[in-house]
């Protein structure tokens, strides 16, 4: 059974792709980095494959099996440099602890009136969820919910300071607690969506999240490591953003990748995602703010 | 990416200061300093292509009882968000201070409580 469509391919656009390839290896063979080469062409190879592979059985299923069972769950800080692992294991040296300080300030002058301890502390490992309208509710977007419901007062922008203090100090509460959804996630449309989002191959150089983070993990894209793509570590400290940033915008900025043109940061489609992401990572520990390249 | 704001990180609004939490007298111990700071260099551009002007910390001191124990120029070499640990030794309780200042003027500083076991 097909799961995703394949975009319309002309034989022009796969030109480019095949031209596209064959600079990559003599760039790379001329460069000396005859490996980051190989895997270049690999991931191109893999591409075209990943529709068929990934997810087995459908969303009506009883028990849908994921594409790594919780033995083989790795961590995105597993695949980093051991700089950075030392530098999100020490949090004295983890600069998402500034942002998490900052959000530990406005919790306790925004929002302990309603939450004790305990039910933040559990908040974040449970989050996206499906809520009965069929939305999906990630920590950031309840956390919007609260401003205009409860504190009567205007949503937070996606990305903002008090967003991401907020959301990073929640998280950071939650860290060690295991992702854990309601269970009847995989019934929603938003779960189906997310998934196929996932496998779906698109943009100019035919990849799905899915050949990257289901089959090319531990192998490397240019420089770059990849993991099998899991969530859990955000909101994190990327270098390469010289601050904190939340999934959101970690995944526009795997959209970018793909070439497949960045979507909105308020794209329901990437809420979507972020459920289908957290499905897929039940049994990992949240581990914010991690510290990622 | 255009309807994200993308956070700035108000220069010299946040820091950390960690020392361990109870020495002996005598003892070398690190006190690590985290400041939230862009250390713009100069040579980067915003999204619209206008030079993001520079502003890095040039000045760090660490003071111990109003008594200078560390002065240092931090030029922009530094990463964002940089980290300063600085190696001391426990002599006697007391707050220990740090204090920097920017290109720009901004000025930011924090402190924190040293404790040295009977004295
Ligand atoms: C060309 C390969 C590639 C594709 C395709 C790709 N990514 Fe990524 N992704 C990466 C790389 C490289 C990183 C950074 C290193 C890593 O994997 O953590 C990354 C990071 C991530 C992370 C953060 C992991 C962490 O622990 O920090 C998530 C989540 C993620 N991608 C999800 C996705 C989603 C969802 C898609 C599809 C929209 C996608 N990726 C498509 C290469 C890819």
């Amino acid at each position: 059974m097909r799961l995703v469509s394949l975009p319309t391919n002309s034989s022009a656009h796969r030109a480019t792709v095949k031209r596209r390839w064959r600079d990559g290896v003599t760039f790379f063979c001329r460069s000396g980095v005859l490996l980051a080469g190989l895997a270049l062409c690999v991931s191109f190879a893999t591409a075209a494959d990943a529709p068929k592979l990934g997810i087995t059985g459908t969303a009506t299923d009883d028990a849908v099996s994921k594409p790594y069972p919780t033995a083989l769950l790795r961590s995105g800080a597993s695949f980093m440099a051991t700089h950075l692992q030392a530098q999100q294991a020490d949090d004295d040296l983890n600069p998402g602890m500034l942002w998490v300080d900052q959000g530990r300030e406005r919790f306790a002058a925004d929002c302990a009136g309603c939450h004790d301890g305990a039910s933040q502390q559990r908040l974040a490992s449970s989050l996206p969820r499906v809520d009965r309208s069929g939305a999906v509710q990630t920590l950031e977007t309840q956390i919007n919910v609260c401003q205009t419901s409860r504190l009567q007062r205007p949503t937070y922008p996606i990305e903002s300071a008090p967003l991401l203090a907020l959301s990073s100090y929640l998280a950071f509460s939650a860290r060690g607690e295991m992702q854990r959804l309601s269970s009847d996630v995989v019934r929603s449309n938003a779960w189906k969506r997310g998934r196929d989002a996932f496998t779906r191959v698109q943009g100019r150089l035919d990849f799905s999240c899915a050949a990257c983070h289901d089959k090319m993990a531990g192998k490397r894209v240019r420089t770059q490591a990849i993991s099998q793509g899991h969530g859990v570590g955000f909101p994190a400290y990327r270098v390469e953003w010289q601050g904190v940033g939340s999934l959101n915008r970690r995944l526009r900025a795997c959209y970018f990748g793909m070439e497949t043109g960045v979507p909105a940061a308020s794209d329901p489609a990437l809420l979507d995602l972020e459920l289908y992401l957290a499905w897929r990572s039940e049994g990992l520990p949240i581990e914010a703010p991690a510290v990622r390249r | 990416m255009a309807d994200a704001v993308i956070a700035a990180i108000p220069p010299g609004r946040h820091a950390r200061l960690i020392v361990p939490r109870l020495l002996q007298r005598g003892e070398d111990f690190t006190a690590r300093l985290l400041i939230q700071h862009p250390m713009e260099t100069g040579f980067r551009r915003d999204d619209t292509g206008k030079v993001l002007p520079a502003n890095v910390i040039e000045n760090v001191v660490l003071l111990f009882n109003d008594e200078l124990v560390f002065r240092g120029r931090v030029l922009n070499a530094l990463s964002a968000n940089p980290s300063l640990s600085v190696q001391l030794t426990a002599q006697k309780s007391g707050t220990l201070s740090a204090h920097w200042r920017d290109q720009m003027g901004n000025v930011g500083s924090i402190s924190t409580e040293v404790r040295v076991a009977g004295a």
